[in-house]
């Protein structure tokens, strides 16, 4: 009795044994392109989720994927304190290889930005530039004043005379300081003035509102401009309820411009009723990323360390050849 | 006193009286005329219909928001339902169903969820605040679920109560009066009105007194649930979109507009007109504000200002109020002899 | 109601005043620091109308022991508070060693005046020594309150008032007695030239209790003035010089304390006219409206009682006796065992609206917070309870206002409530009285069997209460079971037919009227046998 319990143990032990086995046999007879250790887990934090963060994160699994790496995703939901808990917990919890991060606030990322620097991880900053960009790994961003510059030409570009409003993104958000003031530089320099700027905080309800009632107080008012796609339905839908929402070519038709390239945009320039679109390069945020994090991880220095890429202009004219390089036209 | 002092402080103590149950009048109306002597445009008539339709979508949530601090307690979950309404309307099994039917079910799965807030703060025992804090997280959590954190278009066949014009006035405005004179004779006139106020004025009197105490504060928290799905149905309307941070932080908003309209957070006083003004003037300062142009970094200030300065002059009509009854004490306690009811 | 003012008065005038100022019993013991310590001239105090102390004049000298008698709501704690600079006269005034009285509790505390509340003023969270020294925290050095020093600070006067538990211990760890124990040192680390304890020993087991007596005497020997309010005949006439009776807010007697018998004091305190002044009870049916079987919950055991149709059954007992849980129990507020009949049915236990159906109603003690609405018009309490018989469309629960002003209207004149603002007034804004009156008629809207009334008339005027009085027995009349608890002895004895006396959550005994009096009441509320 004794001795059968003894073998059984025995045998459920060289079970046991011989699987494990099996298994790193298996691993290591894997025929290999890259070496392991050039496989990085890499912890991306993102401020938030939404369509144009959702293509972001999509481009880097892309190119995540090409070169073998794991993602290791968090979001913040717009929180910096959250943001730096997760960074925390990305660097010195789960000892991923490298960090990418879209910051809640430029300012406040500070603290995680030194302590990737202590733990010698790369931090790479994405869409979102970072006040102390001197202690960051690499940053790759649009350029927001360039893009509002871009949308701020489209406008002008258009016959008669403009009298424009601006919706205005959240005041703590460099990337809408930035699209505002590129925008109203432009249009200054053009001879242009700038009617009204209605502030939205990025919030949908208060872009229609405040759009609607702009409408209200300046009937005259024959351009928008729009810091951001997702805004746009809101948009229409203060133009639809003041009876101005018309197809470009109409005479009531107000003529919009927007940022960010993504569907909503794509499907409006295809419909006939968003004029232009500068187009942010998000693509590209996720392989230069990816690359930054490969170049630092081997010990060397990604060079230049910042890249501010600016958009390009998709509009009524040039659609059929530009939409293939669009984001939200792949879509 | 002679007989005609006395009938002009009766008539100076009705007009009070009225303004001293609904203070904001007299603030709103302020607040508009100076508007409309710094912008011409502010007091055109389709301007009013703006700030109207504007104002619908918290006049809605409001009102069911008025029906849950009437008790004693409060509702921080709503923003984070309404955007589960919304994000269950744009959801693919919503997809197949009939434009009218998912709209009349967005309440009512709503109405469900908010019931569930009412059941854990009349059996589990737990204070409102914190069903409510948990509850928004959870909303928020399963509305993110469903739409995984991206925008979504709202097609047109379920844009009719944001978009509709019914006997020549738009859909949302119709919709908010009758929640808003529905909401006011419910709180008013019917049984279960009297019991939410007897509920908020006194919980352990109201159990003494035999009624549903349980059954009052489940109902009170499913009619919010049921406006906040509503007010969403109103704003997808309007909005056409759903975005994932869509209505986060609106809970404060609507809390403002029923405390700015005399409720009492610790229930009992107040009612859902009063909710209505403060609903109006918080939509009157927003309009103002883009409509004469300030500058978007003056508007919290603004706001603030504004809050502030409605509260304050709401209570000096109360203040006239009580002393012009300061006359009252002597008579009041005269037990045997003292004018009886007739 | 005239009558019974008038009985009343003549009692108050008929009485011999004696000269205020009297000489402590044993001048050789005392030391006669001279002048008066306390002094009162004609203070008067109401609150909201209800007057709580008509014209009270009386003088503390130092080195005497002045006892404040009278029942409950007699207006000593009204005294107390006025001395003790928590409340304002309306007219009159306090002198303190012959200066005006200063403005505050701090105020006074610097004349020396220094009062222990029956409510314990303690903070919880702060240790016995913290807590003691409180009023001089401010002498310590700001940055850092040494532990030891307060505790080595503390001490004697712990030892004086004989508290035997470390200073360090936190006072949420107390029991109630060394709380009040406490409470004491902290009076007398105030150094105070007068104390006015108010019932100190209600909470004291015999040993603490006899420390704190002699403590009073220690003081009375070192020159301190003290007044001793207090329940307990036998402490009155061990340690008091002087006794001051007050009764319905006014003093009806000021005597040496060696000049009164055990009776001649309590007949000043309850006054003998009082007989006289309630209504004439009927003789009750035959049926038994209520029955109560082995009715035990935490707080009662085995309550067995049955109340006749047009009987007032009295429930009399000292303070924690359990006579509100006991209705409570009966009411269906507590989780409770035993049954309970109504005219023979049972009624589903534990549901208070059960009994409502049945045909109980419960006036409960906490009229302000139980009983009334205080922020709504009185038109909504009145007509809360009997809603469903006052809608237009019951399925849609519209209320018909024409039919509810109506009841209320009627409701109210039968009980002749009078509010200013009629049936729109706030429930806050009118006289305990009339509050009173509209929780009853709110009851009897629902055309109750069986009225349990938890003390109907305390902080009620004297008026009032006379009113309520022959309003219960006209319902008594129209063959209403009553239950009627309260704490004042002679209303049970003036308005019950029967009374059952309670003891440590028990019923200990039932007595016909014919057979009661205050002393059977007391022997069997103290846990004594007839």
């Amino acid at each position: 009795m004794k001795l059968r319990s003894t073998l059984g143990i025995a045998i459920g032990t060289l079970a046991i044994v011989g699987m494990l086995a099996g298994c790193s046999t298996a691993t290591t007879s894997k025929p290999v392109g890259a070496s392991e250790k050039d496989k990085l887990t890499i912890g991306v934090s993102f401020d938030l989720l939404n369509d144009i963060r959702n293509a972001e994160l999509d481009a880097i699994k892309a190119a995540a994927k090409a070169k073998g790496d794991t993602i290791d995703f968090v979001s913040a939901d717009q929180d910096a304190q959250k943001q730096a808990s997760q960074i925390q917990d990305l660097i010195q919890s789960k000892s991923v290889d490298a960090v990418i991060v879209i910051a809640v606030n430029s300012d406040q990322i500070a603290s995680s930005v030194a302590l990737a620097k202590a733990k010698s991880v790369p931090f790479i900053a994405i869409d979102r530039a970072i006040a102390d960009a001197g202690n960051v790994t690499f940053q790759i961003t649009g350029d927001p004043i360039a893009d509002g510059g871009l949308a701020a030409k489209e406008a002008l570009a258009a016959s008669g005379d403009r009298t424009i409003i601006q919706l205005v993104g959240a005041l703590t958000d460099q990337n809408a300081v930035g699209r505002r003031d590129g925008f109203t530089k432009e249009i200054e320099a053009g001879g242009g003035t700038v009617a009204a700027q209605v502030p939205t905080d990025w919030d949908l309800t208060k872009a229609l509102d405040g759009t609607a009632n702009a409408l209200q107080a300046n009937p005259a008012i024959n351009t928008i401009f729009i810091p951001s796609d997702y805004l746009l339905p809101s948009v229409e839908s203060a133009l639809k309820a003041a009876g101005r929402l018309a197809p470009v070519g109409d005479p009531k038709h107000v003529f919009l411009v927007t940022i960010d390239g993504d569907p909503n945009g794509c499907k409006a320039i295809e419909a006939k009723l968003l004029d232009s679109d500068v187009v942010t390069p998000i693509g590209q945020f996720g392989v230069q990323a990816i690359d930054a994090a490969h170049v630092a991880h081997s010990g060397k220095k990604p060079s230049p360390a910042t890249a501010a890429v600016p958009g390009f202009v998709i509009n009524q004219a040039n659609q059929a050849s530009e939409s293939s390089k669009t984001w939200g036209c792949a879509s | 006193m002679t007989a005609p002092a006395r009938s002009n402080r009766n008539v100076l103590r009705r007009v009070v009286g009225f303004l001293g149950e609904y203070p904001l009048i007299v603030a709103g109306l302020l607040l508009f005329f100076v508007f409309a002597a710094i912008q011409p445009h502010f007091i055109t008539g389709s301007n009013v219909v703006n700030i109207l339709i504007q104002a619908s979508v918290l006049l809605i949530a409001g009102t069911g928001a008025t029906f849950i601090v009437m008790t004693g307690g409060i509702d921080l979950s709503v923003g984070a339902l309404m955007f589960l309404g919304a994000a269950i309307l744009s959801s693919t099994l919503f997809g197949v169903l009939p434009p009218l039917v998912a709209l009349l079910l967005v309440p009512i799965v709503t109405m469900i969820f908010g019931s569930l807030n009412g059941l854990a703060v009349a059996y589990a025992g737990v204070p409102a605040m914190i069903v409510t804090l948990a509850s928004l997280q959870v909303f928020r959590g399963i509305g993110g679920h469903v739409t995984e954190q991206r925008s979504f278009i709202i097609p047109d066949g379920l844009r009719v109560a944001g978009e509709g014009n019914w006997l020549g006035i738009p859909a949302p405005i119709v919709i908010a009066a009758i929640v808003v004179i529905l909401g006011a004779y419910v709180l008013r006139r019917t049984r279960l009105g009297r019991f939410v106020q007897a509920v908020g004025s006194s919980r352990s009197a109201a159990a003494n007194a035999g009624l549903p105490v349980g059954w009052v504060l489940v109902a009170v928290y499913a009619i919010g649930g049921l406006l906040a799905g509503v007010a969403m149905v109103v704003q997808l309307g309007r909005l056409g979109a759903v975005q994932p941070t869509l209505d986060s932080g609106f809970e404060l908003t609507v809390i403002t507009a029923v405390v700015l309209g005399g409720t009492s957070l610790d229930g009992g006083r107040g009612g859902v007109i009063g909710t209505a003004l403060g609903a109006l003037i918080l939509t009157i300062v927003e309009n103002g504000l883009v409509l004469t142009g300030a500058s978007p970094y003056i508007f919290d200030i603004v706001r603030g200002v504004v809050l502030l300065a409605a509260l304050l002059t709401s209570g000096a009509p109360r203040r006239l109020l009580s002393w012009i009854k300061r006359d009252r004490e002597e008579v009041l306690d005269t037990p045997l002899n003292g004018p009886s009811l007739h | 109601m005239l009558h019974h003012t008038l009985t009343f008065r003549t009692i108050a005038f008929s009485l011999p005043k004696k000269v205020i100022l009297n000489d402590a019993p044993d001048p050789d013991n005392a030391p006669e620091t001279g002048g008066v310590a306390v002094d009162l001239r004609n203070v008067t105090k109401s609150f909201g109308g209800v007057s709580a102390v008509r014209g009270v004049t009386f003088a503390i000298a130092p080195g005497e022991v002045v006892a404040l008698a009278g029942e409950n709501g007699a207006g000593k704690s009204t005294i107390k508070n006025l001395i003790g600079g928590i409340l304002r006269a309306d007219s009159g005034d306090i002198n303190v060693f012959d200066a005006p009285q200063s403005s505050g509790v701090a105020g006074l505390r610097a004349q020396g005046v220094s009062t222990i509340h029956q409510e314990i003023s303690l903070f919880p969270h702060l240790s016995v020594a913290e807590n003691v020294l409180i009023n001089r925290l401010g002498q310590y050095s700001s940055f850092n309150v040494s532990q030891r020093r307060l505790i080595r600070d503390a001490t004697p006067y712990l030892e004086r008032v004989g508290a035997h538990f470390p200073p360090s211990t936190l006072v949420a760890d107390l029991s109630t007695g060394q709380a009040q124990l406490v409470e004491i040192a902290k009076a007398l680390a105030d150094d105070p030239r007068v104390v006015v304890f108010d019932e100190p020993t209600s909470s004291l087991n015999l040993a603490e209790r006899e420390r704190v007596l002699t403590l009073v005497e220690d003081l009375r020997d070192t020159g301190v003035a003290v007044l001793y309010i207090g329940h307990s005949l036998d402490e009155i006439f061990r340690i008091s010089d002087r006794v001051v009776v007050m009764r319905d807010g006014a003093v009806v007697g000021d005597e040496a304390t060696f000049d009164l018998t055990r009776s001649s004091l309590e007949q000043l305190m309850v006054g003998r006219e009082l007989a006289e002044g309630y209504p004439a009870l009927e003789k009750p049916g035959e049926t038994i409206a209520l029955r109560v079987r082995a009715v035990s919950d935490d707080f009662v055991h085995d309550i067995e009682l049955e109340v006749h149709e047009g009987e007032i059954f009295g429930l009399a007992g000292l303070m924690g006796a359990g006579r509100t849980e006991a209705a409570r129990a009966i009411f269906g507020l507590s989780t409770a065992t035993g049954t309970v009949e109504v005219q023979g049915r049972a009624v589903r236990r534990n549901d208070p609206r059960a009994a409502i159906r049945a045909g109980i109603a419960f006036v409960t003690e906490d009229r302000r917070d139980e009983g009334i609405f205080l922020e709504r018009p009185i038109r909504e309490t009145l007509t809360v309870v009997s809603l469903d018989g006052l809608l237009r469309v019951p399925f849609l629960g519209l209320i018909d206002r024409k039919a509810e002003r109506a009841a209320a209207a009627s409701q109210a004149e039968t009980l002749r409530v009078s509010a200013r603002a009629g049936l729109e007034a706030q429930g806050g804004s009118l006289s305990g009285g009339n509050q009173q009156k509209v929780v009853l008629s709110k009851w009897l809207s629902t055309n109750p069997r069986v009225l349990i009334l938890d003390e109907p008339t305390r902080g009620i005027d004297v008026g009032a209460k006379a009113e309520i009085y022959r309003i219960l027995a006209r319902l008594a009349s129209e063959s209403l079971a009553i239950l009627l608890i309260s704490s004042e002895m002679e209303e049970v004895l003036g308005m019950s037919h029967r009374i059952g006396v309670m003891s440590g959550g028990r019923l200990v005994g039932t007595l016909d009227r014919a057979e009661a009096d205050q002393a059977k009441l007391i022997r069997l509320a103290t846990g004594g046998a007839l």
